[in-house]
């Protein structure tokens, strides 16, 4: 399992610090100098050598410079480069439960917890989040479901990597209610934890959707919010990793239920992707490990 | 600063050659050194993106392909024979430039893709009305704040109540749209926010919403 950080219990609202990378400006000089050191070290080998001992030693210069030379611009032009100079948008990947042709009312997915962030371009001032996972109903049409999860995102104090839950809907694509309202911090919601999400369709009114959070502690299901998702009901049971940018998202969902319109709940049959829009160069993908559990992994699984 | 004597000499007998690889290996140095961080938490010079810049959703509406494993067929007809409605299509809105259902025959929905000579691509999506009035008007309560789009009730010509939906056209992927209920359906018009306005949006769903009721 891929995270930057060796987890570690702290609470949501705890933060951790950023490992700062420094560039010194006279790592130019220094190049230079070593230069000069390696032509001298080529030089003083061919002493007392045939001449053309001499010139070998000056091409072997001049190779290892264009060697060099051309290493850094394929570094800097490559794939990473794409990334690098990419925008902040979010990317993800969405497996769907098998449910034996039935539609789904509801969705239930234990989902781990790591601190993925590593994104320049998210910042408490601009709330976007880095990195989550979540579990949901897609309603069949593209850009409508509705999901609980959690979510990495910068403290507001301007320093660390802060978690939350949250819950969001879409219709039309984008009336994701994202922003303040639905998020919510939990102490329980932390790097080397794994909790139950889950989203459930109302008996009573079946467009309204429940949230729950089971972090596993004893404490059974803490409610998050209701959203209505008028005039949609049921769909398909999801598991979702998202990330913008650099952040990484290598999660498991496993024990992996949907709910069947009498609300019983049902282990999914088998698990495949669905959508996924990361592709190179980050190139994150699901791979199945039981019909009721996929990881979230890069350069590896099943792509689609 | 005085350089050390064994690179004066070594400089002294290959000046040209020796120089000339220097500055090739320490433009590369350079190169390196100017390209932007990543996979790292360090601060970089770009500047960070915004909430108002970004899309929040890693997925999107399709206004090609707009259902999930969706069967295309090949008109409205051969999508009525599939469902137990009756699809809305008025002639004034043209005709569909594809038609969808699900391919799983337990979901029933319809979802039909434009290509308006004025109004540009846009899609309709009817289901069978499950809920209420007050549900649907639930949209916009529940958008009082934080929702990404302007959610807002709106009166068709009829006088029937609706749900406006508008998006930013500068946002990518964002939608413009009307829902409302009508005759046992719920009919849903949108859009790309970049190229489908609100008035487009109105004038389309009372269009759908006359030729449904006649």
């Amino acid at each position: 399992m891929h995270h930057r950080y060796g987890p570690r219990e702290y609470n949501s609202d705890h933060e951790r610090g950023p490992s700062a990378i420094t560039f010194s400006l006279d790592i130019p000089l220094t190049a230079a100098e070593t230069c000069a050191r390696v032509m001298h070290g080529i030089e003083r080998r061919g002493v007392g050598r045939r001449r053309n001992v001499g010139r070998t030693g000056l091409t072997s210069a001049w190779l290892l410079a264009v060697v060099v030379f051309a290493g850094a611009v394929v570094y800097s032009l490559g794939p990473g480069a794409a990334r690098a100079g990419a925008s902040c948008t979010e990317y993800g990947v969405f497996w769907q439960m098998s449910t034996g042709g039935l539609l789904a009312y509801g969705a239930k997915n234990e989902i781990t917890l790591h601190d993925q962030y590593a994104d320049p371009c998210i910042t408490p001032d601009n709330d976007l989040n880095a990195s989550g996972q979540t579990a949901r109903v897609f309603f069949g049409v593209k850009g409508y479901y509705v999901e609980a999860g959690w979510q990495e995102y910068a403290c507001s104090s301007g320093v660390g990597h802060c978690f939350r839950s949250f819950m969001e809907w879409a219709i039309g694509g984008s009336g994701a209610q994202w922003r303040s309202a639905n998020r919510h911090k939990y102490p329980c919601v932390n790097p080397g934890t794994q909790a139950i999400w889950s989203v459930i369709g109302e008996a009573a009114r079946a467009t309204s959707f429940d949230g729950y959070l089971n972090c596993e502690d004893g404490r059974g299901e803490r409610y998050l919010t209701t959203l209505d998702l008028y005039p949609y009901y049921q769909g398909y049971g999801e598991g979702e990793g998202f990330f913008r940018e650099s952040s990484a998202m290598a999660e498991t969902h496993q024990n992996l239920q949907w709910m069947d319109s009498a609300r019983a709940w049902h282990p999914s049959l088998d698990v495949f992707c669905r959508y996924d829009t990361s592709k190179a160069p980050y190139n994150w993908n699901g791979l199945k490990v039981s019909a009721t559990r996929f990881d979230v992994v890069q350069n590896a699984g099943t792509d689609c | 600063m005085r350089l050390p004597d064994y690179i004066i000499g070594f400089g002294r007998r290959h000046v040209f050659s020796s120089v000339l690889a220097c500055t090739v290996v320490v433009a590369g140095t350079a190169v390196v050194l100017a390209r932007p961080a990543h996979r790292s938490s360090a601060p970089t010079t770009r500047p960070a993106a915004t909430a108002a810049e970004e899309s929040n959703s890693a997925e999107h509406v399709d206004f090609d392909q707009p259902l999930l494993a969706g069967r295309k067929l090949p008109s409205v007809a051969e999508a009525a024979a599939n469902l137990p409605f009756r699809p809305v299509a008025p002639a004034a809105a043209g005709q569909p430039i594809s038609v969808w259902i699900p391919a799983q025959a337990r979901q029933h929905l319809l979802a039909l893709v434009y290509q308006h000579p004025s109004y540009g691509r846009f899609m309709v999506i009817e289901v069978p009305n499950v809920g209420t009035q007050q549900d649907l008007e639930g949209l916009v309560a529940q958008c009082a704040t934080g929702c990404e789009e302007a959610w807002s009730l709106v009166h068709l010509e009829d006088g029937s109540e609706a749900v406006l939906f508008e998006g930013s056209s500068t946002i990518p992927h964002e939608t413009t749209g009307v829902i409302w209920i009508h005759n046992g359906l719920a009919l849903n018009v949108l859009g790309p926010a970049a190229s489908f306005s609100r008035d487009a949006a109105l004038a389309l769903a009372n269009r759908f919403n006359s030729a449904n009721a006649a």
